[in-house]
């Protein structure tokens, strides 16, 4: 009879029966091993730009037409990872689509960020071929010892970046004591028309080296990039845990040769040629209410100088007056150039100072995180602040809010960025 | 040039000192004689004259392997080992035989000693103390010590609101653990590596694997990074008391050292299958951090018997619940070069 009345309870409610047998299930066909696999993330990000029209990238970018105080823009972006294994050999594959709409342009753009064949003879040794990202260093925000890497973004430090088509091979060695790991990295980056173009000069192959080392509990890595498409450049790294919440890490890197272009106020280009030294600090420190700090130095020395950088601010200055009064716009377009290939790059100037601040889970809401970031130019004191909000408690879904202020006098290079404000939805569902 | 040779010198010359510094100088070591570096091979019969000390610490764990630097010396092989093993802060010597000059020595030294034939590790056993030989074997119970296992991590909210993480875990010997996120979409390839007291976070889209410590947690609830790279209770933890009821052992453990997640940890244990039932982790001032319940014992084959469910609660984390489910667990000996920084891009080929 209990019998009966049980079955007649379950019949009447089976999501009972369901949800008591499935709050622990491990369905096997979940860790079925697949020969292929594919997946990647939609992503959905509306931006408004808050312009300040006084900024010299402002009148670079709009001198011949009025924008309005604000700038609308949306952004489409498929990412699609691939991979197809069959024994000790594997392909993969990274496509970025970067669909972008605003009041002012529309692009598309479609970029094989990573498409490279491997293989894996052994746990010690895998033989990679085609275009990868290698990610070399061990700064957060920024890594001056990625020789054969795209500059990271500080500001997205985490976004996947397109790589270079290299040739590589890992060797790796295991020991007991205390050295534990030795691991050599030598790759080969062919530079033609049409293959890494965009990595220096053509009609070149270029060898760099990667030998990391564990020893004491410390990773330490020493890196060389040589051959003639870029100067000989030599590189170290390391990145230590002091106590089990506390982690310090470094870069130093030589640049033989540097060649810089810079202008004067008047618009006359002119070269120098130095060694160059860049190097970083940086520290990463968890509290035990789980806020993460990340503080680094870094001194880039293929920067320019605060008075270079005055130069280059005077002399589009004087080609937006030059526009005004005689609507000549080829000392702008001139302006224009030299910031593409230079002022404009990602990390322009000398001595920078970062600090990121996250807090997990804050006012006890899993799976959210809350982060402040700065960034200070030390040399010329201006700075940008951005606070952001990440939540991840839907399956499959990301959702970020941004929003950062560049602030700085006039002259400076946060003082002078397109933007008074950006605020930015990040919407991210992966499949 | 110079500057990146100094740097580079001055960070290889202070990574040692941070090393030592970092160390636990009051442990309890014992130094076995053996003519082999392993712990499977006899204990030597000649103190003075053994090519080796395998050295363990409390809970039976081997720690370091050194070369008797006197075994061919011409005279008093034996004082000088007994003062070179006190050098190391080993307070207690096990060997076949003793001659007399190293007994003085070692009694000069306060360390005690042993004359124990046999095999390395059975010796060690004679001398551990009942508790820590109960750890290890619920070490042992639990999961052999090289292994690959998968995982299911369930996040569950006061709402009944779930969350879910599929992980590929592989073990190595007493330090070595790895672990690749097969699903949900937005983790997969994420993969996190333990090298003792080491733990790194490897990101695909990030690339370089970034250090991270035992107390985050790469998955958000309950679990940390310790609880999903746990390495053996008895690598971490000494027992320092057992209390035993009709069915049940109540075993109190305190970290061997500070890096550990959690100061101490008091397990339950069931009498007939020594497999754990519920273990209370603890802060040094003996707050409740979370619980562990061990359910549903289940045969994985291979001789490997053991709770296939870990329901984890919190005080601090009131009405959350996390569970770990536990399926296809084997035996499996891998290369060490499977746990390095270098290969962590590579984990998933280890399916």
């Amino acid at each position: 009879m209990r019998w009966l009345l049980t079955s007649l309870l379950l019949l009447s409610f089976p999501e009972v029966l369901l949800a008591q047998e499935e709050e622990y299930s491990f369905d096997l066909s979940e860790i079925e091993i697949k020969p292929y696999d594919i997946g990647g993330y939609v992503e959905l990000r509306p931006v408004l730009f808050g312009l300040d029209t006084d900024s010299s990238s402002h009148k670079l970018k709009f001198y011949d037409h009025g924008e309005g105080d604000t700038l609308d823009e949306y952004n489409l972006t498929f990412q699609v990872d691939a991979s197809y294994k069959k024994g000790i050999g594997g392909l993969y594959l990274k496509m970025n689509t970067d669909l972008r709409q605003s009041d002012v342009e529309s692009s598309e753009e479609t970029e094989l960020y990573e498409g490279y064949l491997s293989l894996e003879p052994s746990r010690s040794l895998i033989f990679e071929i085609g275009k990868k990202t290698l990610k070399w260093g061990k700064g957060y925000a920024r890594n001056p010892v990625a020789f054969v890497d795209r500059t990271k973004d500080p500001d997205e430090p985490d976004l996947a970046r397109e790589g270079y088509v290299v040739a590589s091979v890992d060797y790796i060695k295991s020991f007991d004591g205390p050295l534990k790991t030795i691991s050599f990295t030598p790759v080969a980056i062919p530079v033609f028309e049409h293959v890494n173009e965009d990595f220096g000069e053509v009609n070149n192959v270029d060898f760099a080296g990667k030998l990391y080392f564990l020893l004491y509990d410390t990773d330490i890595d020493f890196i060389v990039l040589t051959g003639g498409s870029k100067t000989t450049r030599f590189g170290f790294d390391f990145s230590r845990n002091i106590i089990p919440n506390f982690e310090v890490h470094g870069e130093f890197a030589l640049i033989d040769d540097y060649k810089k272009r810079f202008i004067n106020s008047d618009g006359n280009m002119f070269d120098d040629e130095y060694d160059a030294e860049s190097y970083l600090a940086g520290l990463r420190y968890l509290t035990a209410s789980e806020t993460t700090y990340i503080l680094e130095y870094y001194h880039n020395g293929t920067g320019f100088s605060e008075g270079e950088m005055e130069d280059y601010f005077s002399f589009i200055d004087k080609a937006y007056d030059t526009y005004l009064s005689s609507d000549d716009d080829a000392l702008l377009k001139k302006g224009s150039r030299v910031t593409k290939g230079s002022y404009g790059k990602i990390n322009s100037m000398r001595d920078y100072l970062y600090l990121r601040i996250s807090q997990k889970e804050p006012f006890d809401i899993l799976y959210s995180t809350a982060s402040l970031t700065g960034m200070l130019n030390i040399g010329d004191n201006s700075f940008s602040l951005s606070p952001e909000l990440l939540y991840t408690g839907i399956t499959n879904w990301e959702l970020r809010l941004k929003t950062i202020f560049p602030v700085g006098d006039s002259d400076t290079e946060f003082g002078e960025k397109l933007n008074d404000y950006r605020i930015e939805l990040r919407a991210r569902y992966y499949f | 040039m110079k500057r990146m040779f100094l740097l580079a010198l001055g960070t290889l010359l202070l990574v040692p000192a941070m090393a030592r510094a970092s160390q636990n100088d009051n442990m309890v070591k014992t130094a076995v004689a053996s003519d082999s570096k392993n712990a499977t091979s006899p204990v030597g019969n000649k103190a003075g004259r053994s090519a080796h000390y395998l050295i363990f610490d409390g809970a039976g764990e081997l720690i370091e392997v050194i070369d008797n630097p006197y075994k061919d010396a011409t005279s008093g092989a034996g004082a000088s080992v007994a003062d070179y093993l006190a050098e190391k802060g080993v307070t207690t010597v096990i060997a076949g035989a003793f001659g007399d000059k190293m007994i003085n020595a070692m009694k000069s030294n306060a360390m005690s000693y042993l004359e124990l034939p046999g095999v390395v590790n059975d010796a060690v056993q004679e001398t551990l103390s009942p508790g820590n030989r109960l750890l290890k074997k619920l070490d042992e119970n639990l999961n052999p010590e090289s292994y690959e296992a998968y995982r299911k991590l369930i996040n569950i909210e006061p709402d009944g609101g779930k969350k879910e993480f599929v992980l590929f875990t592989v073990k190595k010997g007493k330090d070595k653990v790895a672990a690749v996120f097969l699903s949900p979409a937005s983790e997969k390839g994420r993969s996190t590596l333990r090298l003792e007291e080491n733990m790194w976070l490897y990101i695909p889209n990030v690339g370089k694997p970034i250090r991270i410590t035992s107390l985050q947690s790469v998955v958000g609830g309950v679990f940390n990074n310790s609880d999903i790279l746990r390495l053996d209770y008895a690598t971490e933890y000494n027992v320092e008391r057992t209390e035993e009821t009709d069915n049940e052992y109540h075993l109190y453990l305190k970290a061997k050292t500070k890096g550990v997640a959690y100061d101490r940890l008091r397990v339950w244990a069931d009498k007939d299958s020594l497999l754990p039932t519920k273990i209370e982790c603890l802060t040094e001032a003996s707050m409740l951090i979370k619980t562990l319940h061990f359910k549903e014992v289940k045969d994985f084959g291979g001789g490997i018997i053991r709770p296939s469910v870990i329901e984890t609660d919190s005080p601090l984390q009131k009405g959350y619940k996390s569970v770990m489910v536990f399926a296809k667990i084997k035996k499996r000996q891998l290369e060490d070069e499977a746990f390095t920084l270098t290969f962590m891009p590579n984990l998933e080929s280890l399916r």
